[in-house]
């Protein structure tokens, strides 16, 4: 398996033993067919395959990702391909799965499925500009990606039901006190924070010691 | 006698009301409380969210014990009651629409269990809440161990059953028991604003696919969680494709 995969929507590569997988389609990094194609690829062959001990995920410039590209996703719908769309949930909740730490590094817009995949992330370390949201029942959808049980996970039923039917952004701020991100860092930090809590997950990696490795990193700062 | 209805059910806009009406304590006389049909009629009207409240200063102070000593006596016809009681609140936990306690007050045994049964729990700060049945030799008959287990965690949930404590606001928000915590007497208005921007511009199809992963997400594998949502949204984006082309 190469070490390195450049596509025009993602980029992969190991430094240091950590993978980083990046969303090189700026400003926005949407995610439509291009980008899930290259995602699956990454998600479901490459990594598995690669000798990494921890994988940071994070949008090139300055979003994260707004999301879905609606007509793209119509489209597909369209042709009646939900499969499509089933293959897409299942490569972020594959996600989920891995065995090495997964660290999503927010910064400024990460809305829609965006969200999404950084809900499937392990931690979420996010910058103190990010603007965070599941707008989709604004536009007479529900997030199609396990955004509801995620979010439900991590801010609680309640919280998960009034953000979700809200459809309304919120910010950093408001995202750590509901629990949906881990940390707050300025914005030049957020990927040097993800690469130092990477290295101390790694060696005995477990999720249920999440807070734990949270506390380290607080302790070594 | 008197014959005043001891559940209220209204509808304000597109937000329906469940009222407990025996007040001052508002005791529940049975634990079936609501024909089950009824409520289904009611929800049936098209309503966006369901606010159960108790009219007055509490919530509900559970149930009537008196009541229960004699209808007990009937073994039988007990069970039946009891059973049509969990159902009931089975039927109001899995609601498609979100369901919203607005507590104040005291919330006791049967009343604290259906608190539980609903998705959101607003509550004001004077607030008492317990399960007080072991005090009487027996425990909580409609679910309410389980579902408080569900969000303190098994141990707290044990603790609070077996000792029939009683706890204020703060420490039942601490034990993830109520959502949010609000001053004295706002719990009801709290709740009716937060019902308005939760539903407001929204249509039922949508709060009734978001409602209906949330119930899923408690339930489900996830290989069945992620064919039902996908199932969902797609047929919501054929129905706004549809309204675009109009």
């Amino acid at each position: 398996m190469p070490a390195t995969f450049t596509g025009k929507k993602i980029s992969w590569e190991v430094r240091d033993e950590i993978g980083y997988l990046s969303l090189v389609d700026p400003p926005e990094n949407r995610m439509d067919s291009a980008f899930f194609e290259e995602f699956g690829v990454v998600v479901n062959e490459i990594i598995p395959a690669s000798a990494a001990i921890a994988l940071i995920i994070s949008g090139t410039e300055r979003h994260f990702s707004s999301g879905a590209e609606l007509e793209d996703l119509f489209r597909i719908i369209k042709q009646e391909k939900s499969d499509v769309l089933i293959s897409n949930f299942e490569m972020f909740h594959a996600v989920d799965q891995l065995k090495i730490p997964v660290i999503a590094a927010i910064k400024g817009v990460c809305i829609g499925s965006g969200l999404e995949l950084a809900l499937h992330c392990h931690f979420r370390l996010c910058s103190e500009d990010a603007i965070l949201g599941l707008p989709e029942s604004s536009f007479g959808l529900i997030p199609g990606l396990g955004g509801i049980s995620k979010l439900m996970e991590f801010s609680g039923k309640a919280k998960a039901i009034e953000l979700v039917l809200k459809g309304s952004h919120f910010n950093a701020t408001d995202a750590l006190k509901w629990q949906i991100v881990d940390e707050v860092y300025p914005k030049k930090i957020v990927v040097e924070k993800a690469a130092q809590l990477a290295k101390l997950c790694v060696g005995d990696y477990r999720k249920y010691n999440k807070r734990d490795y949270l506390k380290r990193l607080k302790i070594e700062a | 006698m008197n014959n005043t209805p001891r559940i209220i059910l209204k509808r304000e806009k597109d937000v329906g009301w469940l009222q407990i009406n025996n007040p001052p304590e508002n005791y529940l006389e049975q634990p079936d409380f609501i024909e089950i049909e009824e409520l289904k009629n009611f929800i049936e009207t098209g309503i966006k969210a369901l606010v159960i409240e108790g009219v007055g200063r509490h919530f509900s102070a559970g149930a009537d014990l008196e009541k229960l000593k004699e209808q007990i006596k009937d073994r039988k016809a007990f069970q039946d009651q009891l059973m049509k009681g969990n159902n009931l609140l089975n039927y109001i936990d899995e609601l498609e629409i979100p369901v919203i306690a607005a507590i104040s007050g005291v919330c006791f045994g049967a009343g604290l269990e259906i608190a539980l049964a609903c998705d959101i729990r607003i509550c004001d700060e004077n607030v008492l809440f317990a399960f007080p049945e072991v005090n009487h030799d027996v425990f909580p008959g409609l679910g309410g161990a389980k579902r408080l287990a569900e969000l303190t965690g098994v141990s707290a949930a044990l603790e609070l059953t077996l000792s029939g404590d009683m706890i204020n606001a703060e420490k039942a928000l601490e034990l993830q028991i109520i959502d949010t915590l609000v001053k004295k007497n706002e719990a009801k208005e709290y709740a009716v604003d937060l019902a308005g921007k939760i539903t407001d511009n929204r249509p039922l199809k949508v709060i009734r696919a978001v409602m209906s992963s949330v119930n899923n997400s408690a339930s489900m594998r996830v290989d069945e969680q992620i064919k039902c949502d996908t199932e969902m949204f797609v047929e919501l984006a054929l129905e706004s494709m549809n309204k675009n082309n109009d």
